[in-house]
């Protein structure tokens, strides 16, 4: 749904960016008007991301995960400028935060190749300050908090069967477990950006953030939990509208 | 800069460390309290069941631990008897719904094991005895077959034709005790009334000579009432031959990682028939009772899924998670058996005879959880039949088995 939705949105973006830039460059006197005499802004974003899934895998050293995989994002954003250089921000952002395993092994001289890719779908509210610089192109560097839901997961691979000595492929949505999963999120965002105007009102902007949970994915629901993480870093693009 | 000194400090101080584990099937204990926190991981880790099952394992480890640190203190002027060993490990085992788990304790300074199955608990001994003195005694009994095997052992196997619902109609009947038959080892004596009944080759198929491919049968009768079951190989080649098309009887899964709950996807269980299975298709009824486990419990779900199986009997055993003794597997999936398999070692080294100087340990787990086509578990629970027929010692022992008579009287009548 996600990826649908979302890789059109984020080509588009993208293109709108790219194409406001000239304009931005050129039109330096309607810039120096805006945002700062205003202080309110509401905008959509797009993009996508890389997550780490920090897992130590202690003794079983077949079993890999990638360093990084890649999700999209889609975002609606809310800012509040009291200061020409100083803005709060909030939204709310959907995000896949994705892994994929790799479990290779030997058994009686026979190697085995099994992997499961899993699709995970969070919603997360971050809440930021946000350090502006520059006129005509201003350059960002923000900080803060995010709360997040995991909404949904989905995984599909290919495992082996021993009993009927075959390989089997699957594909399906992944049923939470209460007693293990974890849905709530928190942690930090960070990360910088630039932008700049058109059109007066509309702000055009691009920036790379991280998303650094600190909560386990998992519930502690036993002693010697292997504790879970994700590290979601996104490239975004998005337009704001300045009240 | 700031951003990246910001990142590290996060990293080091929000972010909860991963414990230490170590694989147990790698470890020497040399103590009373090594060993129990040792096997007490293990099955952390390794025990397939854990979302089932209502012990509280991390309860378990608080209670207990003081119970083995005080047998270390105890040194050797006071040694821990074997009772007391067998007891602690039975209160730390106690109540786990695996019913295939086993484990098998050496305590070096006794030079002796104790083995522990916490869901060994069935009601009654399988009299099989007298079972089959009473179908040998049935009218109408024909082409009877029993194994022969070494050691002047009793047989573990039986087939025959009974009787069947019109003139010289017939049903064809097959007993075993376990799923261990091994065509490449094992002789034709051995394997009398599988070659009997099946008349198979290596790959399972069916022979012309099979009671099962005869025109006069037209009922099957497979007993597995005390069957501790055994290889899900004989289920593969030899119960598989009864079916005409692939059976999906439901699915399977393993943990993939070292925590409790982290499963695997769930893989379909499916039994294939051979490329020459039973001629014509038949009504199947299986016998069961409560010692019927294991592979014969996998074949009552397989023949519920058949439009002509029917199960009779009592509610089964209760434990139907596969499982691969050879602890080789452990390392592939992090789960199921682990530990020694060869505990019991003795060693001679210049004349001079050695046991294992190690707290060493076996445990026997399930390395599949099981399940039908609805999700339903049957582990700790059994299979319960289509027609529940009691187990009945008294009326047993004054020569009716109502069981057998039930199960033949549907392969007639059809109800």
């Amino acid at each position: 749904m996600i990826n649908r939705l979302t890789i059109p949105i984020v080509r588009g973006l993208l293109l709108v960016w790219l194409a406001a830039m000239p304009a931005v460059l050129s039109a330096q006197e309607e810039v120096q008007a805006e945002p700062r005499t205003r202080h309110f802004s509401f905008g959509i974003t797009a993009g996508m991301d890389r997550n780490y899934h920090s897992v130590d895998m202690v003794y079983m050293s077949d079993m890999k995960f990638d360093k990084f995989r890649t999700g999209t994002v889609f975002g609606l954003r809310l800012g509040y400028a009291p200061l020409k250089w100083l803005s709060i921000n909030t939204g709310a952002v959907l995000i896949q935060k994705n892994y994929h395993m790799d479990h290779v092994f030997e058994y009686y001289y026979l190697r085995y190749s099994l992997n499961t890719t899993s699709t995970n779908d969070y919603v997360n509210i971050p809440l930021e300050l946000k350090l502006s610089v520059g006129k005509t192109v201003r350059l960002h560097a923000f900080g803060g908090v995010f709360g997040g839901y995991w909404l949904k997961g989905h995984r599909k691979g290919v495992t082996y069967s021993f009993s009927n000595e075959r390989y089997y492929s699957f594909d399906e949505d992944y049923e939470f477990n209460d007693k293990r999963d974890n849905r709530i999120e928190k942690g930090f965002t960070w990360g910088a950006g630039l932008s700049g105007m058109i059109l007066g009102k509309i702000e055009v902007g691009a920036e790379i953030r991280w998303y650094y949970s600190i909560t386990d994915i998992q519930k502690p629901y036993m002693t010697n939990l292997n504790p879970r993480y994700n590290t979601a870093v996104a490239f975004q693009a998005g337009l704001s509208y300045w009240l | 800069m700031a951003i990246a000194a910001m990142s590290t400090l996060m990293m080091v101080s929000c972010r909860k460390e991963a414990p230490v584990l170590q694989n147990p099937n790698d470890l020497r204990c040399k103590s009373y309290t090594e060993q129990f926190q040792v096997i007490w991981e293990g099955v952390d880790q390794s025990y397939v069941f854990w979302e089932r099952d209502t012990v509280k394992w991390d309860t378990r480890y608080d209670r207990y631990l003081p119970l083995f640190q005080a047998f270390d203190a105890r040194g050797t002027a006071n040694p821990v008897t074997l009772d007391e060993y067998k007891e602690a490990w039975s209160k730390v085992f106690k109540g786990l719904v695996d019913h295939h788990f086993a484990a098998i304790l050496w305590e070096p300074h006794l030079k002796n094991a104790v083995a522990i199955s916490p869901g060994h608990k069935s009601p009654y001994q399988t009299d099989i005895a007298q079972e089959v003195s009473i179908l040998k005694r049935m009218p109408g009994i024909s082409d009877l077959t029993e194994n022969t095997v070494p050691e002047s052992k009793a047989p573990q196997s039986w087939s025959c034709l009974l009787p069947g619902k019109g003139a010289g109609e017939k049903i064809a009947y097959f007993r075993f005790t376990g799923f261990a038959f091994d065509i490449k080892n094992q002789s034709r004596a051995e394997l009398a009334p599988l070659y009997a009944f099946f008349d198979p080759d290596t790959l399972g198929n069916v022979g012309d000579r099979a009671l099962i491919n005869r025109d006069d049968v037209k009922g099957i009768l497979i007993d597995v009432r005390g069957n501790n079951g055994g290889s899900f190989a004989n289920i593969a080649t030899f119960i598989a031959s009864l079916l005409h098309k692939d059976v999906h009887i439901g699915y399977t899964r393993v943990k993939e990682g070292v925590g409790r709950l982290d499963y695997s996807a769930w893989l379909p269980a499916v039994i294939t028939p051979p490329k020459r299975p039973i001629k014509n298709e038949k009504n199947i009824v299986l016998l069961v009772d409560a010692n019927s486990m294991s592979c014969s419990e996998i074949t009552a779900v397989l023949t519920k899924c058949l439009p002509n199986g029917k199960v009779v009997g009592e509610r089964t055993f209760g434990g139907t998670g596969p499982l691969w003794p050879n602890t080789m597997l452990h390392n592939i999936f992090y789960n199921g058996c682990f530990g020694d398999t060869n505990l019991f070692s003795f060693y001679t080294i210049e004349g001079r005879t050695y046991s294992n100087p190690d707290y060493a340990y076996y445990v026997y787990t399930s390395t599949f959880d099981f399940v039908d086509l609805n999700y339903e578990s049957f582990e700790g629970k059994g299979v319960i039949p289509d027609i529940v027929v009691p187990y009945n010692a008294q009326e047993l022992k004054a020569g009716t088995d109502k069981q057998l008579e039930r199960a033949l009287e549907y392969l007639r009548n059809g109800k």
